[in-house]
């Protein structure tokens, strides 16, 4: 048994301080990196309380049901970001570093509590899980900001956006939950997908200077003056 | 081959066929930027191709074990809902317009979910996909009513059709002994519907009626059946998955006609 709780203040604590040092962008990433954790935590506490709830075995909690309580508690700081309308670039960077302060929690919680001796492990955890969350919460950002630019964040294109999240989630876990060939296609899947992602994010948000960082744009901003529907 | 390994084929065949509308739906939305119909069609396939993945996985992996909700169950709702969403964009009015209709559609949706459960026995599942269902069910009936896709006759046809397949569903439930035949008996009129729906739809295609006719008409076939997919197991599951894959395509090729100049 480990107390995550304690864990979490130890590693925040320092972060927390950090914040009152930075500013712009970099406050608002270690902000989110913190907002991960947090989310991190309470998944881990729901998804208890839903294995209870349903009946389920730890096994088939950590397979079904988890996907959608971490992708739900994920996406609900990304929404309050939304509401507070910044640019699509500041949204993005605060949707990565809240799946990377998710996937570092998990993984700090699930090294002490199975040991962190084996060198292979710990690459397949860095490599697989942690980049899984990061992957996840850009997709999630991505569909969110595509909805805003068609003026479609309704509760349907949120659902939408939060499906493929979700999905992907849930696919990784249900191919590593198998040892044998499904696993190894499921750790090299988030890699995959991290890199499809990075060619699609260039090419939807190529720099100015044709580099590929992302330009500063307004919701619908891109959209030909057509007619509406 | 088994009927495992037949349905295995057929989720992979319904996966690749969905990929493909994937990329059609993606070429679309590039011609029609602005287009909410082809923005949320788009995504509610996508969503449904996860669906699909996700399941064809579970059908490979871990078929024996228990599933009380997962992520293809969400995608699912998801997929309901933006096609709800895409209907709305393509024909306007409101609930209002087509009281009865919606209240029936509503009555038969509820009806559905609750024998799931029943049959199933996981609650959860059933409880969330099935509220997206009946509210998937209650736009495609005021589309229907709205568009006139329907005439009288066909719209009696529809009615007596989902109260048949109805009384089936429960009777095949409630009387065990007589299972294997009821399967068939109750299975039957629900897959003679599919095709009614397509028929309809063909017939619309023929006739060059407008396009977010046939666009409704195309996913109200989708929608009856998805019902039929999910109140039948065995070799009645595959035909109508069959069916399915046919109809997919079908909604975006509906689509396209409105990208034409």
């Amino acid at each position: 048994m480990i107390y995550a709780e304690n864990i979490l203040l130890c590693i925040a604590v320092p972060l927390l301080i950090t914040l009152f040092f930075l500013r712009g962008n970099a406050r608002r990433c270690i902000a989110s990196l913190l907002i991960g954790m947090i989310a991190c935590l309470l998944a881990a506490y729901i998804s208890g309380y839903l294995q209870l709830v349903t009946g389920s075995t730890e096994h088939n909690t950590a397979v079904f049901l988890s996907p959608i309580v971490e992708e739900l508690l994920k996406c609900m700081p990304l929404l309050l970001y939304l509401l507070l309308a910044p640019k699509e670039n500041e949204l993005l960077i605060a949707s990565v570093a809240i799946g990377a302060g998710f996937a570092t929690f998990e993984n700090c919680c699930h090294l002490l509590s199975v040991g962190a001796s084996s060198l292979l492990f710990v690459l397949i955890r860095g490599l697989a899980v942690g980049v899984m969350h990061i992957v996840c919460t850009t997709a999630l950002a991505l569909g969110l900001m595509v909805c805003r630019r068609h003026r479609a964040l309704t509760i349907a294109g949120i659902l939408g956006a939060l499906s493929l999240a979700v999905g992907f989630h849930g696919l990784y876990n249900l191919l590593v939950s198998v040892e044998g060939c499904s696993s190894y296609v499921g750790y090299a899947l988030p890699i995959i997908t991290a890199a499809a992602l990075s060619f699609l994010f260039q090419r939807l948000y190529p720099g100015e200077d044709g580099s590929s960082r992302p330009s500063v744009q307004e919701p619908g901003q891109d959209l030909p003056e057509s007619p509406p529907q | 081959m088994s009927l495992t390994t037949w349905e295995t084929v057929i989720t992979g065949l319904n996966a690749a066929v969905l990929i493909g509308t994937v990329a059609g739906s993606i070429r679309l939305l590039r011609r029609r930027p602005r287009s909410l119909t082809v923005f949320y069609f788009h995504f509610a396939i996508i969503s449904d191709l996860t669906a699909m993945l996700y399941w064809l996985a579970f059908d490979l992996l871990l078929i024996q074990t228990r599933m009380p909700f997962a992520a293809n169950e969400f995608a699912e709702a998801a997929a309901f809902l933006m096609l709800a969403a895409s209907l709305n964009a393509a024909e306007g009015g409101s609930f209002r317009d087509a009281r009865t209709e919606v209240a029936l559609a509503a009555v038969f949706g509820v009806c559905n979910a609750a024998l799931w459960v029943t049959w199933n026995g996981e609650w959860a599942e059933f409880i969330l996909g099935g509220a997206a269902f009946t509210y998937f069910l209650c736009v495609c009936a005021r589309c229907l009513k709205h568009s006139g896709a329907l005439n009288r006759c066909q719209w009696i046809v529809l009615g007596a059709g989902s109260l048949v397949v109805l009384l089936l569903q429960l009777g095949w439930i409630a009387w065990a002994p007589a299972h294997p035949v009821m399967d068939h008996i109750a299975t039957a009129p629900a897959v003679a519907m599919v095709l009614l729906w397509i028929i309809r739809l063909v017939r619309a295609i023929r006739r060059g009626e407008s396009w977010q006719r046939r666009f409704i008409l195309a996913v109200c076939a989708f929608a009856w059946c998805t019902t039929v997919m999910y109140m039948t197991t065995g070799w009645w599951y595959l035909a109508a998955e069959l069916l399915n894959i046919i109809i997919t395509p079908l909604m975006l090729l509906q689509l396209e006609r409105e990208a034409e100049p």
